[in-house]
C-alpha cells in the first residue's frame, strides 16, 4: 500500500519532470503502473522501489518512475473518424499547398507504445487514391523510453491486435512471432520514433502539417498544459492541423481554432476551411 | 433490433458472448455444434453469427459451407471466435468466407471492436 506521504512526493516529482496532474486519491494507480518498473529493477514491491528513490536520490530511477506513470491506454485507429478526415480532407488540401516540394510531416505527439503512428502508415499504404505519391513522413515521440522501444519494436500482444484493427488488416500487415505479432519491416520503416518530453521547447525548427496530441492532455497539470500548447503551435505549421482527444479541444483555445462538426480537430486561427 | 447466433460447444462462451452481445442491443440465439445451428438460420437467418472452430457434430468450417449455400446464406455475417489463433488458421477462415476473425479469450472490449469492424455496430 502506497502510503498518502509518498503518493504526494511522487505527485510532487510526476509534476515537475512530465506534467503529470496525480490527485492524492490515486495511491492505487501508482502502486499498479509501478509494479512493473519495481520487479524490473530487481526490488521486492513497490514500497521498496519508492524506499530506494527517496533515499538514493536517483534521478534516472525517478525519471524511469515518471514514465512509467506517464504511460496511457492506446490502440489502433483509436477515433476512427479523425483517420477518415486526415485521409479524406487534410491531405489534399495539403497536397494542393504544398505541391510535391516538400514531404507532409505528421507527428504523434505522445505516441505511448506507437498504435497511433503505425495505424497512420497502414492506412496511407492502403489508400494511394486521394493522395497519389505524396512523399509521408510519419514520427511518434513519447516521453517514456520503454514506450519507445516497445513502438520500435512493433511487436504487439493478441490482445492489442485485436483493440481497433480488422482481421484483414492483421493478416495485412503483420507477421506472427512467437505469441506476439509483429508489423512488416516496410510499415515499420514509414514511421520514426523518438524520446521526448512534451513540456520541453522543440530543438529544431522544422514543422508538422499535421499532428496528434490525443488524450495526452487530460492527465496534465492546467500549467503543463499550456505549456504543451505553446510547444505543440511552434511546431505546427502554419495552414497545419491538430487532432486530440474528445473533449481536450478547449485546451488549445488560442494558438488554434477548433473546426466546427469535428470533435477534437483544430486549425490555426486565420485558416478557414478544410473541406477537399 | 440486430440478432445474433452464438455458436459454442462450450456453455460458459455461450453465456459470456451473450450477456456481452445483449448489451450491445443483440437479439441473441445459442447452438451448441454446426449442425444445430444450420437448423436454426433455416429457420430465422440471423444478420451475425458468431462462430467456434473447433465443435462436435459438425465443426464451424463445415457449418459455413454449408450456411453459404442456403437460400440468404450469404447474408449473415460470420465472425470466429475461436482458439486457432496462428496465421494459417485465420486466412483459412477468410478465404471461406469469415468476415472477421476473434482470438480466444476475447472480452467485451474485443467483442465490441470486432462488431464495429465487422460493420455490425
Amino acid at each position: 500500500m502506497v502510503t498518502a506521504e509518498d503518493v504526494l512526493s511522487i505527485a510532487s516529482e510526476a509534476g515537475r519532470i512530465a506534467g503529470l496532474a496525480i490527485r492524492p486519491e490515486q495511491g492505487a494507480m501508482i502502486e499498479s503502473r509501478l509494479s512493473a518498473l519495481a520487479r524490473a529493477e530487481g526490488y521486492d514491491n513497490v514500497n521498496a522501489l519508492i524506499g530506494a528513490m527517496k533515499t538514493r536520490k536517483d534521478a534516472k530511477l525517478t525519471g524511469a518512475a515518471v514514465e512509467a506513470l506517464a504511460g496511457r491506454d492506446t490502440w489502433f485507429f483509436r477515433q476512427r473518424e479523425q483517420y477518415d478526415l486526415i485521409l479524406n480532407d487534410m491531405l489534399p488540401v495539403l497536397a494542393r499547398a504544398r505541391g510535391r516540394r516538400h514531404p507532409i510531416r505528421i507527428w504523434s505527439a505522445g505516441c505511448s507504445t506507437g498504435q497511433e503512428a503505425y495505424s497512420l502508415a497502414m492506412m496511407l499504404t492502403e489508400e494511394t487514391g486521394h493522395i497519389g505519391d505524396l512523399e509521408i513522413e510519419i514520427v511518434g515521440t513519447d516521453i517514456s523510453r520503454r514506450a519507445i522501444e516497445r513502438a520500435r519494436a512493433g511487436a504487439y500482444s493478441q490482445f492489442d491486435v485485436q483493440r481497433g484493427l480488422s482481421i484483414h488488416r492483421l493478416v495485412k500487415h503483420f507477421e506472427q512471432s512467437g505469441k506476439d505479432w509483429r508489423l512488416k519491416t516496410a510499415l515499420r520503416s514509414m514511421v520514426r520514433f523518438e524520446q521526448g518530453n512534451l513540456l520541453t521547447p522543440p530543438e529544431d525548427a522544422g514543422t508538422f502539417d499535421i499532428i496528434l496530441c490525443r488524450n495526452v492532455l487530460t492527465a496534465l497539470t492546467p500549467e503543463a498544459r499550456k505549456r504543451v500548447i505553446a510547444n505543440l503551435s511552434a511546431r505546427c505549421a502554419e495552414d497545419g492541423y491538430l487532432l486530440m482527444g474528445e473533449g481536450e479541444a478547449a485546451y488549445a483555445a488560442g494558438p488554434f481554432r477548433a473546426i466546427r462538426g469535428q470533435k477534437g480537430v483544430l486549425t490555426r486561427p486565420d485558416v478557414t476551411e478544410l473541406a477537399a | 433490433m440486430k440478432t445474433c447466433l452464438v455458436v459454442d460447444d462450450s456453455r460458459v462462451i455461450r453465456k459470456v458472448a451473450r450477456r456481452i452481445l445483449e448489451g450491445l442491443q443483440f437479439d441473441c440465439d445459442e447452438a451448441g455444434d454446426g449442425a444445430a445451428a444450420l437448423d436454426k438460420c433455416r429457420a430465422r437467418m440471423p444478420d451475425a453469427i458468431l462462430l467456434d472452430w473447433n465443435m462436435p457434430v459438425m465443426n464451424g468450417m463445415d457449418f459455413m459451407a454449408a450456411l453459404r449455400r442456403e437460400p440468404g446464406g450469404d447474408n449473415p455475417v460470420v465472425v470466429f471466435c475461436t482458439t486457432e489463433n496462428d496465421m494459417q488458421k485465420i486466412t483459412e477462415a477468410l478465404r471461406a468466407g469469415a468476415d472477421e476473425y476473434i482470438m480466444k479469450p476475447f472480452d467485451s472490449e474485443i467483442l465490441q471492436s470486432k462488431l464495429e469492424q465487422a460493420g455490425l455496430l
